[in-house]
């Protein structure tokens, strides 16, 4: 799967913002992204991975992502 | 004469501060941009009667913009870069309190989060999500990794 490279921010009513990215490879993922982090706070939450594919057993025993706030 | 509350907030830059500020807009009315000051040095804050306060901030919405018999609302830049609101006590019970002030936090980081991307040159598309309150949501884009060339073994038997 060639998915392109992508990255979503939900920035919350409660000041927080997940951010969730798609597509990278390797280290791309945290070398391109991580300014963002940078620019709005401090990770609330450890950096956590999360499936491409959805696979719902993955997603039980990853809850959360990144988190900035 | 009424009080004034120091509210810390997580916000240290003052242009996605005035965008978010617009963006937002007073509890009363909507803001332009004009009607927000932005200063480099801190300015004095007014009260209601026109009476100067100690207070200072170098991001002010004068007590005309803020409601009526209102005071000024400012944000003070602290030692540490992030801005500190001021925030008179009879303007926090009329709206302007931690609800309105968490709502400036989100704002203020989809704006700064925009300035960062813009400086970038990445390409973004704002949206709400409805599965939380529709609050604004931004889709990155990013450039595919370029494929890697094949190289040719002319020298191959």
């Amino acid at each position: 799967m060639n998915e392109k490279p992508r990255m979503v921010l939900v920035f919350k009513w409660n000041g927080t913002v997940n951010k969730e990215t798609f597509g990278f490879k390797g280290k791309a993922c945290v070398e391109q992204t991580k300014f963002i982090e940078d620019a709005l706070g401090t990770p609330v939450d450890e950096r956590k991975w999360k499936h491409e594919d959805n696979n719902p057993y993955f997603d039980a025993h990853n809850i959360g992502n990144s988190q900035t706030a | 004469m009424s009080h004034y509350l120091n509210l810390r907030t997580n916000i240290t830059d003052q242009e996605a501060l005035v965008r978010a500020l617009v963006r937002l807009g007073g509890c009363f009315n909507k803001w332009n941009k004009s009607d927000i000051e932005s200063h480099n040095a801190a300015q004095n804050l007014y009260g209601y009667q026109g009476d100067k306060r100690p207070q200072k901030a170098q991001v002010v919405i004068r007590r005309q913009n803020v409601g009526h018999a209102a005071n000024d609302i400012g944000f003070e830049r602290q030692a540490d870069g992030t801005f500190r609101a001021h925030i008179s006590e009879y303007d926090t019970g009329r709206g302007y309190n931690s609800g309105w002030l968490g709502k400036l936090t989100t704002y203020y980081g989809v704006e700064k989060a925009k300035i960062e991307l813009d400086a970038k040159g990445l390409k973004y598309t704002e949206t709400t999500d409805a599965k939380n309150g529709n609050c604004p949501r931004l889709e990155v884009f990013f450039e595919a990794p370029k494929a890697k060339a094949k190289v040719s073994n002319f020298f191959g038997g």
